[in-house]
């Protein structure tokens, strides 16, 4: 399956992991989901993800760490960002950074569904 | 204020004490008196005074020794000393150690009252910013909850919204109804734990984080 789209799905919550992942497969992707920051580079060191959702509230490794870390070594893979804490300095910072977008929780299914839809299909079109 | 309410005067002249027992009662205060240092500790572990008046000159435990033991023990007691003219230095020895206020004998009553006065409401400003600090700290630990919360709540009615994708035309209106009845509640729970979010954080004067407002 060439044109199988990987979405990552970063989160240390187990519920919220798994309807991340049952919203990224209902929207027609490949999910791939993980606990930790640390999981989630290893993850993105070895597949091409056309999208990361990452949550910024989690122990150890946190957010917006996680996300300067993928962009030591990928400029390129599209970042949306959930939380549960609104729109906080980390937040602010990560999106400065060019995070595209922050999901607050908790979510519309079907506008988050559609926003999915349309990054992928913006940022990485089939090909 | 039932923390602050009770005043300790410690004197070995029984005089002394009952003159200053009789003088603050009357003006509204609750005061104990003990005749020396020993009985003055004891009473001081048995209840709490928000103010002791002591004499420093005492035979078995003195001023310094009272001193000593309410440093130690009871943090939030102030303490105003009672000496004579001729040991001016021994007061400012126990302001040194700590003692709020001093007042030398013999002494005008009004000299007294005055010294009092400052004291309360010294510990009442202190009870005041103490309160003030926990409810600082509740309001802190309400928004963090509040926050917490979030997550669970976007898995009920995440999987809940889901739910109701896949329930088609055909489902079972019963069930329908169920999970329309989910998605319902965690949105008002939502907007129930939002505005108490907006009530603690004013509650800090801190202004809310701003919101895309998803639901």
């Amino acid at each position: 399956m060439a044109d199988k789209r990987y979405v990552l799905i970063v989160d240390d919550n187990e519920d919220v992991r798994q309807l991340f992942y049952d919203i990224v497969e209902l929207s027609g992707f490949t999910p791939r989901a993980v606990g930790s920051g640390v999981a989630a580079l290893q993850q993105l060191k070895t597949t091409p993800f056309d999208l990361v959702i990452l949550d910024m509230r989690m122990p150890d490794l946190n957010g917006l760490d996680t996300f300067k870390a993928i962009r030591q070594f990928n400029s390129s893979v599209p970042v949306v960002l959930t939380t549960g804490f609104g729109m906080d300095k980390s937040v602010q910072e990560a999106l400065s950074m060019g995070a595209l977008l922050c999901i607050e929780k908790p979510f519309n299914v079907a506008r988050t569904m559609k926003t999915i839809q349309d990054i992928v299909e913006k940022e990485s079109p089939k090909k | 204020m039932a923390e602050m309410s009770k005043i300790l005067v410690i004197d070995d002249e029984k005089r002394m004490c009952d003159s200053i027992k009789v003088l603050l009662s009357n003006i509204g205060y609750e005061v104990d008196t003990a005749e020396n240092g020993r009985t003055g500790i004891e009473r001081l572990k048995s209840e709490h005074y928000g103010l002791v008046i002591t004499d420093l000159m005492m035979p078995e435990l003195d001023g310094f020794a009272v001193m000593k033991y309410i440093k130690e023990n009871c943090s939030n007691t102030l303490i105003i000393v009672i000496t004579g003219y001729a040991s001016v230095e021994s007061a400012v020895r126990a302001i040194r150690s700590g003692a709020y206020d001093y007042i030398l004998k013999p002494f005008d009553f009004e000299i007294i009252k005055i010294s009092v006065e400052r004291a309360w409401d010294k510990l009442k400003l202190e009870q005041e910013l103490e309160k003030t600090r926990k409810l600082a700290q509740v309001a802190e630990r309400a928004i963090t909850l509040n926050n917490e919360l979030n997550s669970p709540l976007s898995v009920t009615s995440g999987f809940a919204q889901l739910l109701q994708m896949r329930l088609g035309e055909n489902s079972d209106e019963t069930v329908k109804r169920q999970v329309n009845a989910i998605v319902k509640a965690s949105e008002s729970m939502h907007q129930m734990t939002s505005q108490f979010q907006r009530f603690a954080r004013n509650l800090l004067n801190e202004s809310p984080e701003p919101s895309l407002g998803m639901f």
